[in-house]
Formats: structure tokens, C-alpha cells, sequence
């Protein structure tokens, strides 16, 4: 019998789309700048996303006048291929500081969230459980 | 009356809303308030090393667990001292909800309130912290700046579209 402990339980949020009603998700994501300020971002969790992406606007966040001064990649997308430009970002996400990449690029309009929240360099220090008959995320920060 | 330093929690936040009614009354935004509301009540805390006593002696008397939670001592505090000495068993009864409320979640806040959000910030980028709009913009870098010289600290950034959230990149 195998058994995994989780300190954190996220809760996911119910939201209305045009093919009714879904829940997603969704995190508090601080994103670390200049001296060690910091804002929070809302971000989605995207098991499916290789790489957090933040929206283009950030860019003075990570100091950038232009998210074009990133490198630019090429990233899959429900739409098809599209450009995004990386860059290095500081992130806490929940209780730890990563250093990490992360594209900017264009995303459809939504308040909801600022950013996706990927796999590369985060999903590697925490476990993670889907909880989804009571729409739970379980975290652990000791996997 | 004189308590000369303030404690971490409660300096510059709003203490009445995080510690529940029944501290209310001696709440405040600095020790400095929360000794003036122990004063109306005629307890003498004449220094920030008496608080320290009153509080440690509290605690002690409360099996010495619960040092760090200043919101709850103080709320025993007041118990002890205004309203009646309270049994252990008594404390066990208090719900945790009520000892210490959850501060207040903004991507919640977000969500509930975003028909008034999209009818007051449609087209602008919003700073939320503590479930109100801080400071708001119509571009990143006009936001950031006005974060910057207030002092807001970590406020929740986004952006308020005027079209309907569109859900077609990850999910639904």
C-alpha cells in the first residue's frame, strides 16, 4: 500500500465558459523582482504546459522594456505554433523560491489568470495530487 | 500609557478584521492601539516588556503551546482579564474559524467580484490586495510604478479585458 502525505490542499475555481461551467485550477504565483519586491500573479496549474508562460505584458517585471528582448522559441498551442521569447524569472510558488524559465507570449484575454504555471524546473520540487470529485489540487514541497 | 514597540502582525494591518469580534475591542493597527484599548479597560501595560509578561504569562497558564499565534493571545488575554478567566475546557470549545479568521483571499475576491470589476477597471490592469482594487493603470509599467512608490505590498496583478474571458488556450 502506497501512501503519499500532502501539507497543502488548493482549491479550484469555477468559472463560466461559453460550454458552461468548468473548474480550473488556479494559484497564487509571486513573481520576485529588483530588491527582493515582489507581486502575485494568478496562474492556472498546466500539467500540459512544458514551460510557465506569463503574459507578454510582464516584461518590466523581468527587466525588460519589451518581451521581445527574450529569446525567441517556438511553443505549441491549442491554435497551433506560436512565438513566445524566454526569460529567467524568480517565482514563489507556494512556499518556494525558484529560479526558473518562462515564456512571455500572447494570451487570449482573461482576468483570471496571468500566466500558466509549467513543469520545467517546479513540477520537479513538489508531488502533486488531482483531487477531482471535490476539486482539490494536494500539494507536498517534500516529494 | 506607553508600549513602545509594535508587534509584527498587527503593525500597519487591519488587526479588527483579522482577529474577530470579541478582541475587536482592544484591537487596533499597532500594540500601540491594542494597549490603548487595554487601558480603557483599566489593565495597566505601561511597557512593551509588561505586554510581553502579560501575553508570556498567558501563555503559560495556556500550557505554553501557543506563544507564536499573537491574535490568539491577545484574544485570551482579553478573555482572562475583561470578560472572565476561561477554563481549558473552555478554550477547546472555541472553533479555530473563530480564533483565527482567514485573511482575506484575493483571486476568491477576484472571481466574486468580477461583474463590478469589468464595469469599473474594463481595460485596465488592477492591483488587489486585502479584496479591494490598490491601484490600477492602463499599462504594466504605469502600474508597477505606482506600486512602487506607495509601498503596496504584494498585491495580486491582472488585467481586467472588456471582452469575455476567453478559455480556449488551456481549458474548457
Amino acid at each position: 500500500m502506497v501512501s503519499k502525505v500532502f501539507e497543502r490542499i488548493l482549491r479550484f475555481h469555477e468559472v463560466q465558459t461559453l460550454r458552461g461551467p468548468v473548474w480550473v485550477p488556479r494559484i497564487r504565483v509571486g513573481l520576485i523582482y529588483g530588491q527582493g519586491n515582489r507581486i502575485d500573479i494568478p496562474m492556472l496549474f498546466d500539467t500540459g504546459a512544458s514551460t510557465t508562460i506569463l503574459r507578454r505584458e510582464f516584461a518590466p517585471y523581468l527587466g525588460a522594456t519589451t518581451w521581445t528582448e527574450g529569446e525567441p522559441v517556438t511553443v505549441d498551442t491549442a491554435g497551433g505554433p506560436a512565438t513566445a521569447y524566454r526569460f529567467m524569472a524568480r517565482l514563489e510558488v507556494p512556499g518556494k523560491d525558484i529560479e526558473c524559465p518562462v515564456h512571455l507570449m500572447e494570451l487570449p484575454p482573461n482576468p483570471h489568470y496571468g500566466g500558466l504555471l509549467g513543469r520545467e524546473a517546479i513540477f520537479e520540487r513538489f508531488g502533486f495530487g488531482f483531487w477531482e470529485s471535490t476539486h482539490e489540487l494536494l500539494v507536498t514541497a517534500n516529494p | 500609557m506607553v508600549v513602545e514597540r509594535t508587534y509584527g502582525s498587527f503593525a500597519g494591518g487591519s488587526t479588527s478584521k483579522q482577529i474577530g469580534e470579541p478582541i475587536s475591542a482592544v484591537g487596533g493597527s499597532s500594540a500601540w492601539e491594542i494597549g490603548g484599548g487595554l487601558e480603557r479597560y483599566d489593565i495597566k501595560v505601561d511597557t512593551a516588556d509588561a505586554l510581553d509578561h502579560l501575553l508570556q504569562a498567558t501563555a503559560e497558564r495556556r500550557g505554553g503551546c501557543i506563544v507564536d499565534a499573537t491574535p490568539l493571545l491577545l484574544r485570551l488575554v482579553w478573555q482572562e482579564t475583561v470578560e472572565r478567566p476561561i477554563t481549558p475546557e473552555i478554550v477547546a470549545e472555541i472553533p479555530i474559524s473563530e480564533l483565527e479568521p482567514e485573511p482575506v483571499d484575493d483571486l476568491d475576491w477576484l472571481i466574486a467580484n468580477m461583474q463590478e470589476l469589468v464595469q469599473q477597471y474594463a481595460g485596465q490592469w488592477v492591483a488587489i490586495a486585502q479584496g479591494q482594487v490598490v491601484a490600477s493603470a492602463s499599462t504594466v509599467p504605469e502600474l508597477k510604478e505606482v506600486i512602487e512608490t506607495t509601498g503596496i505590498e504584494r498585491p495580486l496583478v491582472t488585467f481586467i479585458s472588456e471582452q469575455e474571458p476567453n478559455w480556449n488556450m488551456a481549458y474548457g
